[in-house]
């Protein structure tokens, strides 16, 4: 299980546990056959919404139970609620399950839940909703769960403002990553709202992409001296090099000046990592190959290929285990 | 460590025997995917027979509902993930044919219902959408030979909206690369018939790097490993025909790590509780890296290749 | 003059709580591992013989408190008579306790806490009094100094720590306060700001890797050596190579020479995050002191170090007082011992009840019997300056934090003092201040005169620059670079070299006194401080023949150590003294563990066909502290 420690129960203790599962297997069996027993009758009612909460209480990734829930709600609440009641039923219902996420924050039913909810939900609190998430993302900045939620608030806040929240969710991992550069998952976001807002263009700082490419540059080159171990960063070196959002709309020289620019900073990092460690750094050289190659391939030349070779040697013993990837590569980048 | 083969046949035989732990019952929403996990690792040890096939394919039906999907178990919800479960272990049992033809037809009616306009799945009547049901209803439909062009191409469409630059993919449009993702998206694609849309060198090179220095396989940049993503990882690397990117001495060692040498089973980490889930991910994997004797798995539908041979491969020449 | 109790922590407990205490619910589930692996066998105390496991509970209650009322009289027996409350002979008690011993623990005041203690303003007016008059052994020189017109204020409003501390929050003593539940009776607040003083200027530090990628002030270079080292750091021990050869040379030259770090950043990691005395510190005893704090970061949130509110070591030696009273110990206090005859083992105290002792007598210096001839040498000494200021200090503080750290280093003030002053300040939502006031606890390990003068000018520093600060010269504290949205507060970095207050500090108190200890400053607490006293049988001098201490073992007078470093280490070895092993410190089980069992059932399973999961490590403290 996923971190869980493994023990070994003595067949003493062993017996002792199930002596004390025992109670508790049958009262969840007897709670368990008599919902499923309801739900067969289609039974949708206050009271049966109630035995699912305490059947969720127990387990909550019955999926099942999460559905008759979703059930009760449709066929009884939703038809007999009035507009404000329902409200106050459904922001009830938001309670409940955050409580849930609270314990276990990585059960994808609850999440779903949280969705179908908000989707029958009479007057959501968007705003309320990206608070929460927020306070999530604080706690767990990297769990998936909570990005993909807060992508879905966005694009409801979005829709019902009819404005877009590119430029917020922009500062928005911009604070993320000043926090911790290594959060992938705040990179990530930029990578999808950058061209969004370069092409949208709400403040004088998108403008220019070439201004904006160079501004950034900048910021990632603090980070990569910070701690040049992070594939984080180099990773988004990767996309902000490669991006159609640059490419196709700087001219050919501009690209290829940015493109050396950042090969000298890289080797420059490079050399400085070597006379500190012995070894060059992987990161470094794997992203030296990168940036050559796409020079090569721009300038339509073969001018790095003996280096792109000589690095994938060297690559080949900094950085072992993908080593037959770079075989790979010296094989197929000269055929 | 070597590979305790005969203590995790035991391990996973003795699942079905732990009535007396409350755990087993809580975890009866699994029970049909578990069943399936545990007969697949018992084909790849070559012990197929230590489960009772009139007992498994008994309870397989009794998990059928009347809307022509399958719970995970008796009363509990159809779902696309425990239907391709049920589907995968009928096929290893060759016993698809319990299922009459008007079941077939309800059952294609059923996973086809659940594909939405932009070709993405839902996973049930509730409207989650992810990767992983594309995956599991056309690995179902391919299952059933029922594969068609406007499903195919509609779920090819979504899928190639969910790659990233980095060359992985999310659980929908936008979302981080994920590795399980990755399989998830490729898998389909390779069921397509469509893994030429992929820029196979960048995929192969975001998955290779999921490898850190203790030789296990991590999910996403920056996390820990864990054995799961031993699966997750090398199928998707074995799709695009680049295995060798990884060590496999390293993942191979960090597997067998995770061993409960005394028990039996496999855990995400070294020290941690086994369960069914990683036992069969951390086999899977030993059996794409050719580990000794195990049986070949096929990385396209995480079954043996003798029992995926059965499958019809789209296109279909016959009527398409 | 009244001596008015402070409330008792069980009856401030649950007053108030706050949103950002650290929670460390989520973290008891991690001691479940051991609850049955030994399959509830345990057979403490085995092999050193003296000790039946009969007498040690089977399976320990809930820490219902100190509800019991204290006995009468003193019983005709015991194992262990502790003398002294302060936190190290506190935490003895408890885990003798829980071992199953028989403790009588007494205390000469009318308080716990004893050398530790956390007083009103009352109770350290009587303090200064007694210390003046050379009847309090550990402290001297006391000055108090309360002006007039402070009337409005009540003197159990404050709980002024003798030995203020603060608690990183990867440490032995936070471990052993959630083993031993003694948490639960304690509230922590988290503190975050390190200032470092240096060229008449507070600075903020660069020390965790978002500081170093976020400040604009430093070179890519800089940040480049100073993340290799703190990387480096916190798994030095594994890196011989690195550091052997600068064994026995300064910290100084190590980080010059090995990680090309320039002063500035030296003297923050040495000072602030190492909180050294000097530069003279070895690298190695160096090393420690910056890992311990590096460690500590993201434990339970984005601080290093917290600290216990209502006050510190005193407030947390009452929280072992009370898990030691629900183990059984016997509680006394305003008792002291008269004497002791180790031959037939009878303890006698001042109310003329005695006792006898069937294993061992720890005092502590503090409660020396009269015409005592044994207590050690206490030959450190420690200078401390604490004064209660009219001003909430809030410019001092991280958002939502209430207390922060100011270091002055070695040649940093007008004295060009040798030692860094360190200072402690804490505001009143620490619950030791009244409204609208600060408390700055000021302390060096500088000797003599020197030591207050440099306190003095240490204060003086503060008191410009709160003034400057807090007066609203300039709009400009907060700088946004909007070309990377980098936030860069300056507030703390600015010059007040020429700044002239137009107001002047007002003071509540001002109380300065030299504690002295026989722990050498900045060094690891090692058992051959404790020594058993000579008893009859081995008695060579015939001067101490009849010293009414002899025979029993002294425990030692805090250590000028800011942090609770060592003070585990201490009971440890005083434990091992008595019970021949500390394989048995606190090892309980705590009957409370079965709730977390039980949601283990169902917790952690995430697994659907394709459901994975991440690394989950974090999860668990965001689900106990996700408040909404």
């Amino acid at each position: 299980m996923h971190n869980v420690k493994r023990q070994h129960l003595s067949e003493q203790v062993k017996k002792q546990r199930q002596l004390k599962d025992a109670n508790k297997i049958k009262s969840y069996k007897a709670l368990q056959s008599q919902v499923l027993q309801l739900k067969n009758e289609q039974q949708y009612n206050a009271e049966t919404f109630k035995l699912s909460t305490d059947l969720l209480y127990l387990n909550p990734e019955f999926y099942t139970i999460w559905n008759y829930r979703r059930d009760i709600i449709s066929n009884y609440y939703q038809k007999q609620l009035s507009k404000e009641e329902l409200i106050e039923f459904f922001n009830k219902e938001l309670g409940f399950i955050m409580m849930k996420l609270k314990e276990y924050p990585k059960v994808y039913w609850i999440w779903n839940h949280r969705v179908w909810i908000l989707e029958n939900h009479p007057q959501v609190d968007w705003e309320f909703e990206l608070g929460i998430v927020s306070k999530l993302l604080t706690m767990d900045s990297r769990n998936f769960h909570g990005w993909h939620y807060r992508r879905f608030i966005i694009s409801k806040l979005e829709t019902s403002t009819g404005e877009s929240l590119a430029l917020r969710e922009f500062d928005y991992t911009t604070e993320k990553i000043n926090k911790d550069f290594s959060n992938f998952s705040a990179w990530h976001n930029r990578t999808k709202l950058i061209p969004i807002l370069l092409n949208s263009k709400p403040t004088t700082r998108f403008e220019s992409s070439l201004g904006f490419l160079k501004e950034e540059l900048g910021y990632l080159k603090n980070a990569m001296y910070t701690d040049p171990q992070d594939q984080s960063v180099w990773i988004y070196l990767r996309w902000l090099l490669t991006s159609d959002i640059f490419i196709k709309t700087l001219d050919k020289d501009t690209y290829i000046g940015i493109l050396e620019d950042e090969l000298k900073n890289v080797k420059e990092l490079n050399e400085l990592e070597t006379e500190d460690n012995g070894v060059e750094n992987n990161w470094c050289l794997k992203t030296i190959v990168t940036i050559e190659g796409l020079l090569d391939k721009t300038k339509n030349e073969t001018k790095f290929t003996d280096e792109i070779e000589k690095s994938l040697i060297r690559l080949k013993d900094i950085d072992p285990l993908r080593k037959n990837r770079y075989t790979y590569l010296s094989e197929n980048y000269f055929k | 460590m070597p590979l305790h083969k005969q203590k995790h046949i035991e391990y996973i035989v003795s699942l079905d025997k732990q009535q007396k732990d409350y755990h087993y019952w809580a975890t009866e929403h699994l029970r049909l995917n578990g069943t399936y996990w545990g007969l697949t690792a018992l084909c790849l040890l070559d012990s197929k027979d230590s489960f009772q096939k009139q007992d498994i394919v008994d309870f397989v039906l009794s998990c059928h509902n009347e809307d022509g999907g399958f719970g995970a178990f008796k009363d509990h919800d159809s779902h696309l993930l425990s239907t391709l479960s049920a589907l995968q272990i009928l096929l290893i049992y060759d016993s698809l044919d319990v299922l009459s033809t008007e079941d077939v037809d309800k059952l294609v009616k059923f996973i086809t219902s659940l594909q939405l306009e932009n070709g993405a799945f839902q996973g049930d009547r509730f409207g989650e959408v992810d990767t992983r049901f594309v995956y599991t209803a056309i690995q179902s439909l391919a299952i059933l030979g029922k594969l068609n062009s406007q499903i195919v191409d509609g779920a090819v469409d979504f899928i190639m909206k969910c790659v990233n630059f980095d060359g992985g993919f999310g659980l929908v449009p936008g979302a981080e690369s994920h590795s399980a993702q990755v399989f998830t998206c490729l898998g389909t694609l390779a069921i397509a018939n469509k893994l030429d849309l992929v820029d196979q060198e960048l995929t192969g090179w975001w998955l290779s790097e999921r490898q850190v220095e203790n030789g296990g396989l991590n999910g996403r940049p920056g996390k820990i490993p864990d054995v799961c993503y031993s699966w997750w990882v090398l199928s998707s690397l074995a799709l695009i025909n680049k295995l060798d990117w990884i060590d496999y001495e390293k993942l191979k060692k960090f597997i067998l790590d995770c061993q409960d040498d005394v028990s039996g089973g496999i855990s995400d980490r070294p020290g941690n509780q086994v369960d069914v889930f990683h036992t069969i991910f951390g086999i899977a994997g030993l059996s794409l890296m050719g580990f000794e004797d195990l049986v070949p798995v096929d990385p396209m539908y995480c079954l043996p290749v003798e029992v995926s041979k059965k499958i019809k491969k789209w296109p279909y020449n016959d009527n398409e | 003059m009244s001596t008015e109790r402070r409330p008792s922590i069980a009856e401030r407990r649950s007053s108030t709580t706050t949103n950002t205490r650290p929670q460390f619910d989520s973290h008891l589930s991690t001691t479940n591992e051991t609850i049955y692996n030994d399959g509830g066998n345990q057979q403490h105390g085995q092999g050193q013989g003296q000790f039946s496991t009969s007498r040690r509970p089977s399976v320990v209650p809930h820490l219902a408190g100190l509800e019991k009322p204290l006995p009468e009289s003193i019983p005709e027996q015991c194992d262990v008579v502790i003398a002294g409350t302060g936190l190290v002979e506190s935490i003895l008690a408890a885990a003798l306790a829980w071992q199953g011993s028989n403790v009588l623990h007494i205390d000469s005041n009318d308080h716990y806490g004893d050398n530790t203690a956390t007083l009103t303003i009352d109770q350290i007016k009587n303090w200064v009094v007694k210390v003046n008059k050379n009847e309090i052994i550990g402290f001297k020189n006391a000055l108090l100094y309360i002006p007039s017109g402070n009337e409005l204020f009540k003197s159990k409003d404050f709980g002024l720590d003798l030995t203020p501390k603060i608690l990183f929050a990867k440490s032995d003593l936070l471990s052993l306060l959630i083993k031993s539940r003694v948490y639960k009776y304690l509230e922590f607040l988290p503190l975050s700001s390190f200032h470092f003083f240096e060229n008449d200027n507070f600075e903020k530090m660069s020390n965790t890797k978002q500081d170093i990628f976020t400040n604009q002030s430093l070179s890519l270079l800089t940040k480049r050596s100073l993340m290799k080292f703190i990387k480096f750091a916190i798994d030095w021990e594994n890196q011989p190579q690195i550091w052997e050869s600068y064994k026995k040379k300064p910290m100084e030259i190590f980080l010059n020479e090995q990680f090309k770090l320039e002063k500035p950043q030296i003297w923050e990691l040495i000072f602030s995050i190492g909180l050294c005395n000097n530069l003279k510190i070895n690298t190695p005893e160096a090393l420690l002191r910056i890992k311990r704090y590096l460690i500590s970061f993201d434990v339970y949130g984005n601080f290093p170090v917290m600290y216990s509110k209502y006050g510190g070591a005193g407030e947390i030696s009452q929280g072992f007082c009370r898990s030691a009273a629900v183990a059984g110990t016997t509680y006394k206090l305003n008792t002291k011992l008269e004497s002791f005859d180790p031959k037939n083992k009878i303890a006698k105290f001042s109310d003329n009840s005695r006792i006898r002792v069937n294993e061992q007598i720890i005092l502590s210096p503090s409660q020396a019997p009269n015409n005592a001839q044994n207590i050690p040498k206490q030959e450190y000494e420690i200078q401390r300056l604490t004064v209660i200021v009219k001003k909430t200090c809030k410019e001092w503080f991280e958002n939502g934090e209430s207390a922060s750290i100011v270091v002055f280093p070695s040649g940093s003030l007008s004295t060009n003092n040798s030692e860094a002053v360190q200072a402690l300040i804490m505001s009143e939502e620490t619950g030791i201040t009244a409204p609208d006031t600060c408390v700055w606890y000021l302390s060096t390990t500088e000797k003599g005169l020197k030591g207050r003068h440099d306190l003095e000018n240490a204060l003086k520093k503060m008191e410009n620059s709160i003034l400057r600060e807090s007066s609203d010269l300039n709009n400009e504290d907060e700088l946004f670079d909007n070309g990377t949205g980098i936030l860069n507060s300056v507030k703390l970095g600015q010059s007040f070299k020429d700044f002239v207050p137009k107001e002047k500090i007002q003071y509540l108190l001002k109380l300065y006194y030299i504690q002295k200890t026989s722990i050498p400053h900045a060094d690891v607490v090692k058992p051959s401080i404790y020594k058993k006293n000579l008893d009859n049988n081995n008695n060579t001098s015939t001067e101490n023949k009849d010293a009414p201490d002899n025979g029993v073992i002294y425990s030692t007078l805090p250590s000028s150590e800011i942090s609770y470093d060592g003070i585990i280490t201490a009971a440890k070895i005083l434990y091992e003294k008595i019970v021949g092993s500390d394989d048995d410190f606190f090892d309980v089980d705590f009957e409370d563990d079965d709730e977390n069992d039980e949601n283990n059932g169902i917790n952690n399973k995430n697994n659907d066909e394709l459901a994975f999961d991440d690394d989950i490590s974090e999860t668990v403290e965001f689900a106990d502290d996700m408040e909404l």
